[in-house]
């Protein structure tokens, strides 16, 4: 978890430990971390009520609780839409049922989904 | 008789080697996962047969010394604490499984075998039955935690602990052998009754009364299809009605309640500080179980009827997640896939301190004694980790406080027991009633228990133990 940190642990909720959970996970692969070392911007998540801010730099993630001033993109649904959308069900398909909404930059969120998603060999 | 006189008198009864008495060897028996005071005793005796356990009650009558028994040494609330000068009779030696009454749905079994070690057997025997289990660790007692009248989870459908037990052997004070419940007349262990309830005088008595030496854990049948589900729940208030309602439904094997507080400790936050406005206060854990895939897809059926009812009464709840999606997400959900199991966020964590305010308590009081516990730990300073779970249908439920703290602390350990003195006050004057009742509490609801019965187990103690052999520290209700 070296380059993932969870600014505030003890106050962080439980969307941010999920992801920060998942991605951690993911970045024990190679090709994940090369992912994650070209990444750069910030993505706002909103999951029912619960808000994170994933602020990826110089091959690093930082997770703070709420949202950031300079957003690149964002990603909203329900707590469920974003666990199945981590665990692999469309994306597409749940964008345009409307459960999950994108807003921004649309390149930067399809380049970190993949650090998003639950590998089974992770 | 001295130490030394005692210590030799044991060793006849028992071989040196099971007779523990330098300090080193005493340390594990000194303290117990709460903020009590570490107690040493004077020794530790480690009997593996029921004449044992007679030589020893003997041997103590004669000297003068009194006797706590004690298992895995998982304990709260100080109960396997000897007094100064005591005796902890260890009985994990006395850890065999006796028989498995298949038919009649019991596992005859001694006082030392532990959860992991009956579900073991089971399974390799194959034996098409179901035990119930606690949130305690897997190396820990069934014959004590039923002693204690805990619970597990299926005390929802089957009420807790004390009332799975079929019948019970015990030594006596007097060193005599009684067979409660149906082994008094019957061959087979099947029930408390319906004789006199003479097992009673040994649950919740903290072994008071005497040594249970043999006990018939009951059992029951194992549905073939069983889906295990959570569901997050942003007040807890609708999570305790859910609790109530999925009872009346009687549609779930279990159905239990963890504030936002463990699922965060599941992720490896040691001490979460606050919640964020935004996330679930609950979690509802559920387990529905089916002959068929049909019955279970009816019961999932009429479970999700009813989290749309809540939704349409505008209550924000999340859909409920499966065990094995959960897993997925987060490997560490897997501790709570089966039973039983080692949380080590509660027993392993650097600290090592782990106390909570146990009680059992009516369901249409959960939201108030909730509002209570989270203002208390609150003020505290203790992120409010709570654990409930209704019982027997719903006639009743368990509502736990529970704190983590660093037990060299000792300025934590003492407001941590204040903390849990105003917890046990506020359960109290609810109407709930502390269960595994640490002396402390004793002390504190003596005066508020009827005169009467607190004069009736003076009385019932005094006539099974004259010479106050047994377990001193425990139920030692003061004099007028």
């Amino acid at each position: 978890m070296e380059h993932v940190s969870i600014d505030d642990l003890p106050r962080m909720n439980l969307l941010g430990l999920f992801l920060g959970n998942i991605i951690g996970r993911n970045l024990e692969q190679p090709a994940q971390m090369k992912r994650l070392s070209k990444a750069k911007g910030n993505i706002i998540v909103h999951a029912g009520t619960m808000t994170v801010s994933l602020c990826f730099s110089g091959g690093k993630l930082t997770i703070l609780r709420g949202s950031v001033a300079e957003a690149n993109a964002s990603v909203s649904g329900t707590m469920d839409s974003l666990m199945g959308m981590a665990l692999g069900r469309g994306m597409v398909g749940m964008v345009l049922a409307g459960r999950i909404k994108i807003k921004g930059n649309p390149f930067l969120l399809l380049k970190i989904k993949p650090l998003l998603m639950v590998s089974e060999s992770a | 008789m001295n130490r030394d006189a005692l210590k030799q008198r044991f060793e006849e009864i028992l071989g040196a080697e099971h007779v523990i008495s330098q300090p080193p060897d005493l340390e594990p028996y000194t303290t117990d996962y709460t903020e009590e005071d570490p107690r040493p005793p004077a020794l530790v005796t480690r009997p593996a047969t029921v004449e044992q356990v007679q030589g020893l009650m003997a041997a103590a009558r004669e000297a003068g010394v009194s006797l706590t028994p004690r298992v895995s040494g998982s304990n709260v609330g100080g109960l396997a604490l000897a007094p100064e000068g005591g005796v902890v009779v260890d009985l994990s030696r006395m850890n065999r499984i006796l028989k498995v009454e298949t038919d009649d749905m019991y596992a005859l079994i001694e006082p030392g075998v532990t959860w992991e070690q009956l579900k073991a057997h089971l399974l390799e025997q194959k034996i098409p039955l179901r035990m119930g289990y606690p949130l305690s660790p897997p190396d820990t007692s069934i014959v004590a935690n039923c002693l204690l009248d805990g619970l597990g989870n299926l005390s929802m459908r089957y009420g807790s602990m004390g009332d799975w037990i079929g019948g019970l052997e015990a030594v006596l004070p007097d060193g005599e052998v009684i067979r409660t419940g149906a082994p008094a007349l019957s061959d087979l262990w099947f029930g408390r009754g319906p004789l006199p309830d003479l097992t009673g005088l040994l649950v919740s008595w903290q072994g008071t009364t005497g040594i249970v030496t043999k006990m018939a854990f009951q059992l029951w049948p194992e549905p073939p299809h069983r889906q295990r589900l959570f569901i997050l729940v942003y007040d807890r208030n609708i999570a305790f009605r859910a609790m109530r309602d999925l009872c009346r439904l009687q549609i779930c094997d279990d159905v239990g309640g963890l504030s936002w507080t463990t699922g965060k400790m599941l992720f490896g936050v040691q001490k979460p500080a606050e919640r964020d406005p935004g996330e679930p206060e609950f979690f509802l854990y559920l387990d529905l179980t089916g002959q068929n895939p049909r019955e279970l897809e009816l019961r999932l059926e009429l479970l999700n009827n009813y989290l749309e009812s809540l939704e349409a009464e505008g209550h924000q709840l999340e859909k409920p997640l499966d065990i094995k999606t959960l897993v997925r997400l987060n490997p560490e959900f897997n501790k709570l896939a089966d039973f039983p199991t080692r949380l080590e966020f509660l027993v392993d964590h650097p600290g090592g301190g782990l106390s909570w305010v146990g009680t059992y308590g009516p369901l249409s009081r959960f939201e108030a004694y909730g509002d209570a516990g989270v203002e208390i730990m609150a003020r505290y300073g203790y992120p409010p980790t709570m654990v409930s779970r209704p019982m027997k249908g719903g006639h009743f439920g368990v509502m736990r406080f529970i704190s983590l703290f660093d037990k060299q602390d000792d300025q934590e350990r003492r407001a941590v027991r204040q903390m849990n003195e105003e917890l046990v006050d506020a359960g109290v004057k609810l109407g709930f009633i502390p269960y595994k009742t640490p002396p402390w509490v004793v002390d504190r609801i003596q005066a508020q228990l009827n005169p009467a019965f607190v004069e009736t187990m003076r009385r019932v103690r005094r006539a099974i133990d004259p010479d106050g052999v047994m377990a001193p520290r425990c139920w030692a209700f003061k004099e007028k």
